[in-house]
């Protein structure tokens, strides 16, 4: 039987993602753009009816537009939806393969027998992308590279015929093939710009010209050489990310997305008949580290909604302390029984992860209950030692004690120094934290109380004095 | 009570990222808050310090200064010293210099060994405060010192300090050194804080938030008032600070310069030599004799003598010197500056400036009245200046001379990236902005278009950063090397000032830049390079060996005023010629019709900022044509502008108008002149702005005209242009034209051999040969040279053009070529083959079709050159290549390799093509826009070849479009450039609807309504335009 592969091309994933996930974005040009270039990768329709094209420099596609929506390039968002794509297209035809970072190739012949025939199977296969809202080209080929070449070259149509797609093949320009630059550009040179005037070329001559990767190409392209790839098999656990196309600072208002994640990792349970017992949650902060959450239950759940519950309850305690621009959803699966027997001041790393603990401890104690000081290097000593979350794993650990005198108990705030007390040591000024609106002007003193504590005490440029911590 | 307090540790911004304060900032204010004394301490540097001399000096304040320079050994050893005498300055001066010749540029290593070496300066030692090493410093230090050592005591009001002080006295005790106060300054006034801290984060490449204790935590770093002070220090050690302050009296002034003896022959003193020189000159320069002329010997008389009275003799005679070795070199030169044009330097041969056509010239010499140094500089060919400057290095030896610093200061792109980190600011954000801010638009400033491009600049960190890079802007950053400003001196040069590494290997420069020699009255060299010079000299080479005429640039000079070369010049036929091919000149070429040579001085001057936004222009051409209409605001200004025609031009004659109108004293009007030269940094102009008016006002000048005339002054202070290199650069126009007009082949070769330089790229230069009528040949494998060169065909002269051009192919590998070729040439294109071993040059040979001799098509040529395999022996045995056979070229793919390949075509002009290909709207060619009606609307097309916008107010930029038949000049209003950026900005070629203008002198523009970018249509269209220079 002769072979036959389908090319799927998707031009622009994160753009199509960033759509589906929020209706009603139809008035607004949107970019996704390419970091180091700032170049415009991606664009929505009203971007293109404002003139802004592909390949365009951000600044000349603000000045066509003044109110662009801009979003950078992720990597990750279009191999998640690309993995997406595949899991999906995964019911309906067994061999899939990664074949690009933005194309999927499907092994056909093998699955005609069971559609009977192309027509069948590609109507089945469109069907289902078609739900995804996606953006795609397409072309069947014999090789797997025709396949690409077609796609690349927006063929969008499928077919056994042979001397159809061998002309059709013969039309495109080398800039669509796998060809590196360098040899394209070497080509160019020469007059050659589509593929029909290379092959015309004896492979001998072409040979001698250049590197063995042309004359491979070339041997896989035509089917001469055979083409070994690797096909897909489905990942037992859930996880995506997404992106948000405006900053929710609203606990409530994350509900909505989440229920998007939860039935998508809902359908995903389903399609294997799983029960996952915890799930992950990841929030991306503006200008702040990510922090994420874990819910679990230990009976096991696939519900979108018994899900959104928990974590609606989670959600509860945490308070944003900036902008979400993104999340992620994970089923962490199985999870390790929690252990009754271990000792929480043994050096020893017990069985508990320490995210298990921390979760377990909070869960007891409440949240706001658990925190971890740290040193963190700066001047003012509110911010010297502060409380992170426990769920956040902090990098700023360990930064270093300060040289000077501090106090071991430092008020939560501080307190008009109300009796009379002794100046022992000082000052020390602290005029800094212009950057933050928490610049602080202060002399700092030890002090000494008729009754002989050691305190703290800070005098401000009006001249009036406050408690700020006590000495052992 | 308190006597008085003396800062002797105080850093200036020259200790770059550290200081916060210019170095003037700090001695206003210290000496505002009534200090005896400061000391400029800035680290292993001095580069700061003759800026606070000037401002104490210029404005009389009563601090005193003193010099000195803080030093670093390690981790535990901070040592400043100060100089008591000259002796010790000359001690500092070498330490700095062993310490900073040690490291590459920026960087500087003491020794130990240096800190034996010291026997004059005073030493203050800041401890550590580690006890160990402070105790085996304090050991050492006061072994090598004695009664020259201090422990400086800082007071921060920082945690522990009392154990800080307690520790400074303990270590005076045990090793008998007294104590001073010191305030270990870093700025003038606490609101420096965050920019201070702002520095600390870029030195430190972290940004302020991330630093936390590794800033200073508070602002105690500052000059503080002597209240202050005497609650923080005992009296003793405040007295010790006056003591040593008053110990301390060298000063700068006692610098003096001593020139190279070695010049002067025994038995000569140097004003016997130099009259010896000039009297040699005189005879070569004025064959005929002086007799007709006795004006020009009183000149050289009074010349002479002013020379002798400021002791300059040396100077002139060793850029006599310079420039005799360039003779003999067969360097082709020109001086010019305040006192190249002098007859003296005339009879030198430093200048080619005929002394009898311009005997008008207002200004011809240093000025005796404002102190101000003679100022030459001389301009070499670009291409052997190195010569020059191996020269010098080789006769005065390396320890004598160096260049001259540039201070490079924080400019706002630099501002705005380095002061964007330091806030935490996403770099890729700062980089759009930075990409996308157009300086060149003056009518809306950086902060609002940044705006723009989506920054919240009202946000509290918004705030904070516009003003941080409005403050840091003008900050030095590094000290780089002049262009060319060498110092020669007799002796050592670090016994002067100190000598540094500078970025290129093997050049050194010293510490101070050129305000500050003149400041103290030290004089440079300026040994410049300059394009048109080489071009000029290659012309000259051609026309002596193809057409047998010997030319030298006095001999053009010494002709007649020729009318058939004013009169190209006077139809802005000028592309290629010095100084008058830009765009803007080229406008005015037409209006203002020089005729001769003062006229072409004045041309240049002329479009310049100054003038025109002083709104001179104008006035200068109605006066021309009325000279008796012409009114004078005062009699005594009659006699400063009457030469140009009642409106100021030159920078002398606003400095002049300075004096006589607004009564400024000499040293005053030099102030004024350096003013002009950074207001736009310092702000100082302003200052002058208000007693210049006032003057005027007070001598009945009216409020219109006398801020007409601070306006010029303002636009003066970047492109400053004084008659006296007006004059210099006229010589050089004058001769490019007349080489341009008489032997047209020769002079676009010598421009084309020279390039890069200039206005224009190569394929604008070949288009404009081609509309002279003067016939090029293509590159061709058996026939051309490197360079371009003239060939005789029938019975003319016509350009063959050279490898050069090919993109890609390095001038060794042609070198090899053109060795191994024999008369015949080469029979096949495998003997090219293989003598080029590096693939790449031989397929730009091939795709610059050279081989075009061989029977070879571009794509064969190229074709056959790939392959891997040696085909020569195969070839010279008579067997035929059974090689594939590649189709030719296109037109239109000839034209994009063409320009792919040399960046120009000789066989299509792509306006043509795309015409050709209907590709274009219906648009007007260029040969026909002399038809067309004044007003009419029309279209045009071309490539863009160049955008300029001179710095006037109305921000206007003119661009310029070439088409297949010649070139069109489009004017583009800032609001349509502003609209239309991206078509604008970013666009090779264009369509341009607008109205057509008429103005003087038949001068023809489009006024650009709208503007299409076409680049597409010829998508690998290789041209790059030169855009805003």
């Amino acid at each position: 039987m002769k072979s036959l592969w389908i090319y799927l091309h998707f031009p622009q994933l994160q753009l199509d993602t960033l759509l589906a996930q929020h209706n009603g974005t139809g008035t607004m040009a949107l970019v996704i753009v390419e970091q180091p270039q700032i170049q415009v990768a991606q664009l929505n329709s009203v971007a293109m009816k404002t003139g802004i094209r592909e390949g365009m420099s951000l600044a000349a596609a603000t000045t066509l537009c003044q109110d662009l929506q801009v979003y950078p390039y992720q990597k990750k968002v279009e191999e998640d939806k690309l993995k997406e794509v595949a899991d999906k297209l995964y019911k309906f035809t067994s061999d899939i393969c990664f074949f690009s970072e933005t194309g999927l190739l499907l092994r056909v012949h093998t699955m005609l027998k069971l559609y009977e025939n192309l027509e069948t199977y590609w109507l089945a296969i469109q069907h289902q992308l078609a739900d995804m809202n996606i953006t795609y080209h397409y072309g069947s080929a014999l090789t797997p590279f025709a396949a690409k070449l077609l796609a690349s070259d927006n063929w969008d149509q499928v077919t056994q015929d042979r001397l159809q797609i061998q002309q059709r093949l013969m039309h495109c320009s080398l800039q669509s093939t796998e060809l590196d630059n360098k040899t394209v550009k070497k080509l160019n040179r020469v007059g050659l710009r589509r593929l029909q005037q290379l092959i015309e070329i004896p492979l001998s001559d072409i040979a001698k010209r250049f590197t063995h990767d042309v004359a491979e190409y070339l041997g896989r392209l035509s089917g001469a050489l055979s083409h070994p790839v690797t096909f897909y098999h489905p990942t037992s656990h859930f996880e995506r990310y997404m992106e948000l196309l405006y900053e929710i600072s609203s606990r409530q208002t994350l509900i909505h997305p989440l229920g998007y994640l939860l039935k998508a990792m809902e359908q995903f349970l389903i399609l294997r008949d799983q029960l996952t017992i915890q799930v992950n949650v990841c929030l991306y902060q503006r200008d702040r580290e990510a922090f994420d959450f874990n819910v679990g239950t230990k009976q096991g759940e696939y519900r979108a909604d018994v899900w959104q519950r928990l974590i609606e309850l989670q959600l509860e305690n945490v308070i944003l302390k900036a902008p979400v621009i993104a999340l992620t959803l994970k089923s962490t699966g199985t999870q390790a029984c929690v252990p009754e027997t271990s000792d929480l001041f043994t050096s020893k790393q017990g069985r508990l992860t320490r995210l298990q603990l921390m979760a377990l401890l909070q869960a007891k104690l409440g949240e706001q209950a658990v925190f971890n000081p740290v040193f963190v290097n700066d001047h003012r000593p509110e911010k010297a030692s502060q409380d992170t979350n426990t769920l956040q794993t902090s990098h700023s650990i360990n930064i270093g004690i300060p040289q000077s005198m501090r106090p071991i108990f430092l008020l939560p705030r501080p307190r008009r120094l109300a009796e009379q007390v002794n100046i022992e040591h000082g000052p020390e000024r602290v005029q800094t934290g212009w950057w933050d609106g928490a610049s602080i002007e202060r002399d700092y003193f030890i002090a000494r109380t008729p009754q002989g504590q050691w305190y703290w005490v800070f005098r401000t440029p009006q001249q009036q004095w406050f408690l700020h911590g006590v000495f052992s | 009570m308190l006597k008085g307090y003396a800062e002797l540790v105080c850093q200036s911004n020259f200790s770059f990222l550290t200081g916060a304060s210019h170095p003037q900032e700090l001695v206003e204010q210290a000496n505002h808050l009534n200090y005896q004394a400061i000391a400029m301490t800035d680290e292993c540097s001095v580069a700061g310090i003759v800026r606070a001399y000037t401002q104490i000096k210029s404005n009389n304040l009563a601090i005193k200064l003193i010099v000195g320079s803080l030093f670093k050994l390690g981790n535990d050893l901070t040592l400043v010293l100060l100089c008591p005498d000259h002796q010790a300055y000359t001690e500092m001066c070498r330490v700095i210099t062993n310490a900073r010749r040690r490291s590459s540029k920026g960087d500087y290593k003491l020794e130990r060994w240096d800190l034996r070496t010291i026997k004059h300066c005073f030493a203050i030692w800041i401890p550590s405060g580690d006890k160990e090493a402070d105790d085996k410093w304090g050991k050492q230090l006061s072994q090598l010192y004695s009664a020259r050592l201090w422990i400086g005591c800082q007071r921060y009001l920082t945690a522990n300090e009392a154990n800080y002080i307690q520790h400074c006295e303990q270590l005076g005790q045990n090793h008998q050194v007294p104590i001073t106060a010191c305030g270990g300054v870093l700025m003038h006034a606490t609101e420096r804080l965050p920019l201070q801290h702002t520095l600390t984060a870029i030195r430190l490449g972290q940004s302020v938030m991330k630093l936390g204790r590794d800033l200073v935590s508070n602002n105690e770093r500052a000059l503080r008032p002597l209240s202050k002070i005497a609650r923080l220090f005992k009296p003793q050690w405040l007295a010790e600070s006056i003591n040593i302050a008053q110990r301390c009296t060298f000063h700068l002034d006692e610098l003096r310069y001593q020139y190279p003896a070695e010049l002067i022959p025994k038995k000569q003193t140097p004003t016997t030599y130099l009259r010896t020189l000039v009297e040699q000159g005189i005879k070569q320069r004025f064959p005929n004799g002086l007799s007709d002329r006795p004006d020009i010997l009183i000149t050289i008389e009074k010349e002479l003598a002013l020379i002798e009275s400021k002791a300059y003799e040396h100077f002139f005679i060793t850029v006599h010197d310079i420039v005799q070795f360039a003779k003999k070199s067969n360097i082709l030169y020109q001086g010019r500056g305040s006192a190249a044009n002098s007859v003296v330097c005339y009879c030198l041969e430093i200048t080619a400036v005929d002394p009898r056509q311009i005997e008008v010239l207002f200004e011809r010499f240093i000025s005796k009245e404002r102190n101000e140094e003679p100022d030459i500089d001389v301009d070499f060919e670009h291409e052997r200046r190195e010569e020059v400057i191996q020269y010098i290095y080789k006769k005065y030896g390396r320890h004598r001379t160096a260049l001259a610093a540039t201070v490079t200061t924080y400019r706002t792109k630099s501002a705005l990236r380095e002061v964007g980190k330091a806030l935490g600011i996403n770099e890729t954000q700062l980089d759009y902005f930075i990409k996308n801010i157009n300086h060149r638009d003056k009518g809306l400033g950086w902060q609002s278009q940044i705006e723009d491009l989506g920054f919240h600049s009202q946000s509290s960190l918004g705030q904070l950063f516009v003003t941080l890079v409005e403050q840091i802007k003008g900050f030095p950053r590094h000290l780089s090397q002049h262009v060319g400003g060498f110092v020669i001196a007799s002796g050592p040069l670090y016994e002067l000032v100190p000598v540094e590494n500078a970025a290129m290997p093997e050049r050194t420069v010293i510490q101070w830049d050129k305000d500050d020699l003149e400041s103290l009255g030290l004089l440079k060299v300026d040994v410049l390079a300059l394009g048109m010079l080489t071009a000029i000299r290659k012309s000259f080479a051609l026309i002596k060996q193809h057409y047998g005429h010997h030319w030298s640039i006095p001999d053009i000079t010494r002709l007649q005023e020729d009318n058939q070369v004013y009169g190209m010049i006077q139809r802005a036929d000028t592309i290629g010629v010095f100084q008058i091919e830009s765009r803007a000149q080229m406008s005015m070429l037409p209006r203002l019709r020089p005729e001769n040579y003062y006229d072409l001085v004045i041309q240049i001057a002329i479009v310049r900022p100054g003038p025109i936004q002083g709104g001179m222009v104008h006035p200068f051409l109605k006066n021309r044509e009325n000279p008796k209409l012409t009114e004078y605001p005062s009699q005594a200004l009659k006699g400063v502008l009457k030469r140009t025609n009642g409106v100021p031009i030159f920078q002398e004659q606003v400095i002049k108008i300075a004096m006589v109108a607004a009564n400024f004293s000499g040293g005053e009007a030099d102030q004024l002149r350096r003013a002009m030269g950074t207001w736009k940094k310092t702000g100082e102009l302003e200052k002058h702005g208000k007693k210049l008016i006032n003057g005027m006002l007070a001598n009945g000048y009216s409020q219109e005209y006398a801020q007409r005339i601070f306006e010029q002054i303002k636009g003066f202070g970047e492109y400053g242009f004084p008659e006296s290199h007006s004059a210099s650069f006229a010589v050089l126009a004058y001769v490019s034209s007349w080489l341009k007009y008489y032997y047209p082949a020769a002079f676009y070769v010598g421009l084309l051999n020279s390039w890069p330089m200039g206005f224009y790229a190569p394929a604008q230069l070949v288009q404009d040969a081609k509309n002279h009528h003067v016939d090029l040949l293509p590159i061709c494998i058996n026939k051309s040279d490197y360079d371009h060169q003239l060939e005789y065909v029938q019975g003319r002269w016509v350009i063959r053009l050279g490898f050069r051009l090919i993109k890609g192919i390095s001038p060794d590998t042609c070198k090899q070529l053109l060795e191994q070729r024999s008369k015949v040439g080469f029979s096949c294109i495998q003997q090219v083959k293989s003598l080029i071993k590096k693939q790449d040059e031989l397929e730009a040979l091939a795709s610059a079709d050279v081989f075009v001799a061989l029977q070879q098509h571009r794509y064969q040529a190229r074709w056959s050159l790939m392959n891997s395999e040696s085909e020569l022996a195969l070839f010279q045995k008579g067997q035929t290549l059974n090689d594939f056979q590649i189709p030719p070229a296109t037109k239109v793919e000839n034209l994009i390799e063409d320009y792919q390949a040399t960046r120009l075509s000789l066989k299509q002009h792509p306006i043509r093509l795309l015409k050709e290909a209907g590709l274009l709207p219906e648009h007007t060619c260029a040969n026909r826009l002399n038809q067309m009606r004044h007003k009419q609307v029309i279209t045009v097309s071309g490539l863009v070849i160049g955008r300029q916008r001179p710095g006037t107010s109305k921000g206007v930029t003119f661009m310029t479009l070439e088409d297949d038949t010649g070139n069109i000049n489009v004017i583009v209003w800032l609001a349509t450039a502003r609209c239309q950026k991206k078509h604008f900005l970013k666009s090779t070629i264009v369509s341009v609807q607008g109205i057509l203008e008429r103005g003087d002198g038949d001068v023809t523009h489009v006024i650009a309504g709208k503007i299409e970018d076409k680049s597409h249509l010829l998508g690998e269209l290789n041209t790059k335009s030169r855009d805003f220079h």
